[in-house]
């Protein structure tokens, strides 16, 4: 109980003077953007518009979102989260012999685009935003992308599995704060039920630490740990996280 | 101070480092217990037992795969690997054995569409007792599409099976470390064979490592006869086997067989050359199914093993031996239907060998 108190005071420490947590319902302002180098980067559109895409992978697959801040009330605010993945082209690198084969050579790719919704509700204080999210995941085919196709490779799973199921049903929670000296802390817990035949799903769990030293630098480090049950049988996996954003205001 | 929370973090990252993120990692306890749906009544008070070895290749038949170099398959679809299955339970029961040695048995693999062999084979043969030792496990081996693994051996048996445990083998020394990870881990699987109240019989199921040139094999092997020769010494009865991926002394063609068309080193065993006496030690010590000199007046007649589905058996690799004795006037090797009754080579890269182990008083 004594951590659950320290880490509830550490993250309410203190959240403003950042940029919205990525998770959160906020959006940037105009002209604030923020390039990350795994988490996706964002662009403030104005008009509580957010355009966002993980550019390292965007050659490899192609991937744009949009968030819209629909309704602030005091501290409430809320919003609607759309994205498209184009998935062909990254199916078709890991096809191949050898090592880094995720998927055997001559494995068809299902040309389909992967489309997510959500919904994001924040409580935002001076000292904490604590986001719940629900969203649905689907990817519209022709065919089934069958055995052959399925990339299991862990972490990947839940987040390909609207190739080969009816849709991904996904719950997340999160709450992230500030630590005197320009330190930050955030944690979630995202949850992913796979609906059709075979079913399965798979919880997440992650913490981040986050440092930023300048206005424009922040480092984050962390882990995941994830538990699953799925066709291919009960996981599960653990994964330390890195990664860097470069916030920045173009006005 | 500022730095603590750093310097935890990095250490959580360093211990997670550590561990094993694939789960890889086999150790002696890793071993799988098993009974049909509906368990079939053990015989009682046995005098003799009929038993068999076989290499069943995870139910892939003759379909081509990649790593044998004639085609360049990955992954079977479901139909395939219950079909596969259903003509090797037929060839088992056909055998009409009462304990089998089975290598290359899939538990949980995506190539086999995750469908658990050993419980199927209990449900599907007369055999309705199993055990089960991982030999190649992984969550994931990120190379030419394989992904999830679990394939082992197993032993079969229509009699309960206790204290089943899993035997580490030595590693080959000739991969990177990131290689090795994600490779097979051998080792000898043991249990005790429950033939009555009073009375057991201790099985080890072997199979060795199949390619590599440092010499993991013969450590491999000789482990397992240092096994068998302490259950001698102690004076347990035993049956034990498998695929010991080398020929019998006094074999003719140790070398350039005409089913090695890999060109990819990682995939030859085609030079045994180096290895003419490796199995000395197991005749000398133990009586086999199938008698040294049986073999050497006719190496073809006991050949158990091709690569090409097109070819026939073209060397031996598969055994049996016992510290107590075989009928060996009923010991087969099964070829093809002439010669040991049954079509054996649609079946597998292996061919089944069988014999009658004589339990005396």
């Amino acid at each position: 109980m004594r951590w659950v108190s320290l880490l509830v005071l550490l993250v309410a420490a203190s959240a403003s003077g950042q940029p919205p947590p990525q998770e959160s319902a906020r959006v940037l302002g105009a002209k604030e953007h923020e390039i990350a180098l795994f988490q996706p980067s964002r662009f403030g559109l104005g008009h509580d518009l957010q355009l966002e895409s993980r550019l390292v992978l965007f050659g490899l697959m192609p991937n744009v979102a949009l968030r819209w801040r629909a309704l602030q009330r005091g501290e409430w605010h809320g919003a609607l989260r759309a994205q498209l993945t184009y998935p062909g082209l990254l199916v078709r690198a890991v096809s191949r012999e050898g090592a880094g084969g995720l998927l055997p050579p001559d494995t068809e790719p299902i040309e389909t685009v992967m489309i997510d919704l959500r919904y994001l509700q924040s409580y935002v204080t001076e000292h904490v935003d604590a986001t719940l999210g629900v969203g649905v995941e689907v990817a519209p085919r022709g065919r089934d992308a069958g055995n052959q196709a399925i990339l299991d490779f862990p972490w990947l799973y839940p987040r390909f599995g609207a190739l080969h199921r009816s849709a991904v049903l996904r719950v997340e929670a999160s709450i992230v704060g500030r630590l005197p000296h320009g330190f930050g802390l955030g944690a979630d817990l995202t949850t992913f039920a796979l609906l059709g035949e075979g079913g399965g799903w798979s919880v997440e769990l992650g913490g981040v630490l986050r440092h930023q030293p300048t206005e424009h630098f922040i480092l984050e480090l962390g882990f995941r740990v994830a538990r699953s049950r799925l066709p291919v049988g009960d996981r599960w996996h653990w994964l330390p996280t890195l990664d860097l954003r470069f916030p920045f205001d173009r006005g | 101070m500022a730095h603590r929370p750093i310097v935890g973090v990095l250490s959580a990252c360093v211990w997670l480092a550590a561990c094993d993120p694939f789960h890889t990692e086999l150790g002696t306890d890793d071993v799988v217990r098993r009974e049909a749906t509906e368990v079939v009544p053990a015989p009682s008070a046995p005098s003799a037992l009929r038993v068999a070895t076989w290499n069943i290749k995870f139910a892939g038949g003759r379909i081509d795969f990649f790593w044998d170099c004639f085609g360049d398959r990955v992954l079977m679809e479901r139909s395939e690997v219950e079909t596969n299955l259903a003509a090797l339970a037929a060839a088992i029961d056909q055998l009409d054995v009462d304990v089998l040695f089975v290598q290359e048995l899939d538990l949980n693999s995506k190539r086999t569409d995750h469908l658990d062999q050993l419980q199927w084979l209990l449900d599907h043969t007369d055999l309705s007792h199993g055990v089960y030792g991982s030999g190649w496990r992984a969550d994931y081996v990120p190379s030419d599409g394989l992904g999830a693994i679990d394939n082992g051996s197993a032993i079969l048996s229509r009699f309960p099976i206790e204290d089943p445990a899993r035997i580490p083998l030595a590693l080959r020394s000739d991969q990177s470390a990131i290689e090795r990870y994600f490779y097979l881990r051998r080792h000898i699987l043991t249990a005790n064979v429950r033939l009555g109240p009073d009375r057991t019989l201790a099985v080890a199921n072997l199979h060795t490592s199949a390619y590599g040139t440092d010499g993991t094999k013969l450590s491999q092997i000789e482990r397992f006869h240092e096994l068998l020769t302490e259950w001698d010494a102690a004076g347990i009865e035993f049956l034990a086997g498998g695929d010991l991926n080398t020929l019998p002394p006094g074999t003719v063609q140790q070398r350039d067989f005409p089913d090695t068309v890999c060109e990819d080193e990682e995939f030859i065993a085609d030079d045994y050359t180096l290895e003419a006496d490796w199995a000395t030690p197991l005749y000398r010590d133990f009586a086999a199914a199938i008698p040294l000199a049986d073999y050497q007046a006719d190496n073809a007649a006991h050949f158990t093993h091709t690569v090409d589905g097109r070819g026939f058996w073209n060397r031996k690799l598969d055994y049996l031996f016992t510290n107590l004795s075989f009928d060996t006037t009923r010991s087969q090797t099964h070829l093809d239907m002439a010669r040991g009754g049954i079509e054996t080579m649609p079946l597998s890269d292996h061919a089944p060998v069988s014999a009658v182990l004589e339990l005396g008083p």
